[in-house]
């Protein structure tokens, strides 16, 4: 089908040619050593780090160099080993909202119809629907555990993916080669799954990469909120064990949540690049959709 | 126009329908038994069993549903122990506060982001450019529960310039412009993290769009006309910018509404993501059912309002 817009002949005075984007040098170096402090949590910080170690409340000092918490468990070990936590939820969430959102989207799109309207009504109503106050509520009813957090936190994410897929997916129903392999006798899923799904990934990679910083500041906030799970140490859970001790321990909010504030950045920064990366108009896709 | 409101508000009540088929769904799938979910837990045995009974948890599936749809839709959520109140009254009784504090956040974000947003789409690769864009990339990936922390440490805690919790000083006597004002106070540090958190989304919503305005003809045109660079980017750039802002903004009432609850949570403000916190310690099962409820609704009727606002501003919507 052939688009014609009004940027193909129209020169763009506002926007300056830029420069080729560069290896993402600070996401990979943020991500590394939040990857880094996940892997090796067990030589930073041998045993249990959810035991009792020294002192409680104590400052960054030699001895804990993070601090210890009410409890006089070791920040840094708790930090280190949260970073396993946290490292885990955002890529597993991102396989289920992914393999949701394919599932959905590949489906509607590629068979249309009646199919298509109930999937994308479907699809409409979990978005309208406010993702963290329906996790909040899933996990309410069917417990803390750190796999079924995973589960409800990528359930809520997977509008995202199914629309974009569905949009490519119709742009490329028609084109030649799909109806060469149709004419050639070969079964649908063959061609969806052969000559379809391949040429229209890419976008959706990059809108569920987008989707990890939120999955991973949602699986934050629900811990601060009390639904964490208790068996892994998780920097919401820390900072929100650091609330009543505001005034007088700030270490307790500042380490974790220094830990958190990084990997989001590290995460949206590497997925803001492979977007670029995709898309020569260098147009930010909205990580919220 | 009427006949697009009348089309857009019809959508609305299978959404609510959607919503409760929901909550009944997941309510039956949670193990454990439904009966604690609808009723909460702290009655003793001869309650439980009349609410077995009156909710009619001994027949069949479907018609447990249709009564679980009569008693919401008619507003019974059911009663809470804890508060010994209903569990609708006890939720709307917070609803002013949050949206107070979310209002005022959003209010405050948007000025601000599309004022900057639209000053550095003017400029661009200047180091306002730069620097808005950096931070909105770093407040992006702030989580707001921490930022709301760091200010309570730095704002409430070294510097003591405003109150740590609650939204009214607990010896306030007399009202009118002192309860005014001591609210306001109040209100700084939470609406002001919940507006950091806004922020980002307004700044790089406005900033694309502007951006992309100004490579339009019609700007070229008013160039070429010789009008001054101030009039052109307010007056045509920016109007023509700010619709596909205020659509998006609009959807993202439910991003804001977490936000809140958990800054909420952090200020001790008596809103609705506070009742939730409690709610969840304690298991007050009704509660986080009825405001996942009255938040969704809240959502439903943020998107209708947005989409009449675009019909209106836009009358392509109307006749598509």
């Amino acid at each position: 089908m052939l688009t014609w817009t009004r940027e193909s002949v129209t020169p763009k005075r506002t926007a300056p040619a830029r420069r080729p984007p560069a290896l993402p040098i600070g996401a990979l170096g943020l991500l590394g050593a939040v990857a880094l402090l996940a892997l090796g949590a067990d030589l930073v910080a041998p045993g249990d780090p959810l035991r009792t170690v020294g002192p409680a409340l104590r400052p960054p000092g030699p001895n804990h160099l993070l601090g210890t918490d009410d409890l006089g468990r070791d920040l840094l070990a708790m930090v280190a080993h949260g970073a396993r936590t946290s490292l885990l939820v955002g890529a597993a969430t991102a396989l289920v909202a992914g393999a949701v959102g394919i599932l959905v989207g590949g489906i509607s799109g590629y068979f249309g119809g009646l199919v298509d309207d109930l999937l994308m009504r479907l699809t409409e109503f979990f978005q309208v629907t406010p993702r963290f106050f329906l996790a909040t509520l899933a996990v309410v009813l069917f417990g803390p555990k750190l796999w079924l957090i995973v589960g409800v936190v990528g359930l809520t994410f997977w509008p995202g993916p199914a629309r974009i897929l569905r949009s490519r997916i119709l742009a490329l129903r028609g084109r030649e080669f799909v109806l060469a392999a149709r004419a050639l006798g070969a079964p649908e899923f063959y061609i969806l799954g052969r000559h379809v799904l391949p040429n229209a990934l890419g976008p959706v990679v990059v809108t569920t990469a987008l989707q990890v910083g939120w999955a991973i500041l949602t699986e934050a906030s629900l811990s601060f909120l009390g639904l964490g799970d208790r068996s892994a140490p998780s920097w919401g859970q820390m900072l929100s064990n650091a609330q009543p001790f505001i005034r007088t321990a700030w270490w307790l909010s500042v380490f974790p949540g220094l830990a958190l504030l990084a990997t989001v950045l590290g995460v949206n920064l590497l997925a803001d690049w492979l977007n670029r990366q995709l898309d020569p108009r260098l147009r930010r896709a909205d990580p919220r959709l | 126009m009427g006949r697009y409101l009348l089309r857009r508000l019809l959508q609305v009540p299978p959404v609510v329908v959607g919503l409760l088929v929901l909550n009944f769904t997941l309510i039956h799938l949670a193990p454990g038994d439904p009966l604690y979910f609808l009723v909460g837990e702290g009655g003793d045995e001869s309650y439980y069993a009349a609410m077995r009974a009156r909710l009619g948890l001994d027949r069949p599936l479907p018609e447990q549903l249709i009564r679980y749809l009569a008693g919401a839709l008619t507003g019974d959520l059911g009663r809470s122990f804890r508060y010994n109140e209903p569990v609708l009254a006890l939720i709307l009784g917070r609803v002013p506060a949050t949206l107070l504090l979310s209002g005022t956040a959003l209010v405050g974000s948007t000025l601000a982001g599309v004022w900057v947003g639209t000053v550095a789409a003017a400029r661009p690769g200047s180091f306002l450019d730069r620097a808005a864009d950096a931070l909105s990339g770093v407040l992006a990936a702030v989580p707001g529960f921490w930022l709301g922390q760091l200010l309570l440490i730095v704002f409430a805690g070294w510097l003591g310039l405003f109150p740590v919790q609650g939204m009214v000083s607990p010896r306030l006597t007399g009202g009118g412009w002192a309860l005014l004002v001591d609210v306001a106070h109040h209100l700084v540090l939470p609406a002001g993290t919940l507006a950091f958190l806004q922020l980002a989304l307004t700044f790089r919503l406005t900033h694309q769009s502007v951006r992309e305005t100004l490579a339009e003809d019609f700007i070229r045109t008013a160039r070429a006309k010789g009008l001054p660079p101030g009039l052109i980017l307010y007056r045509h750039a920016l109007r023509n910018s700010l619709l596909p802002v205020v659509t998006v903004i609009g959807g993202h009432v439910g991003t804001l509404l977490a936000g809140a609850a958990v800054v909420e949570v952090v200020f001790a403000w008596p809103g609705l993501g506070r009742l939730l916190y409690e709610a969840v310690l304690t298991r007050g099962y009704p509660v986080v059912l009825g405001i996942f409820l009255v938040v969704s609704v809240m959502t439903v009727f943020a998107n209708l309002l947005t989409d009449l606002a675009y019909a209106y501003l836009d009358p392509r919507v109307r006749y598509a």
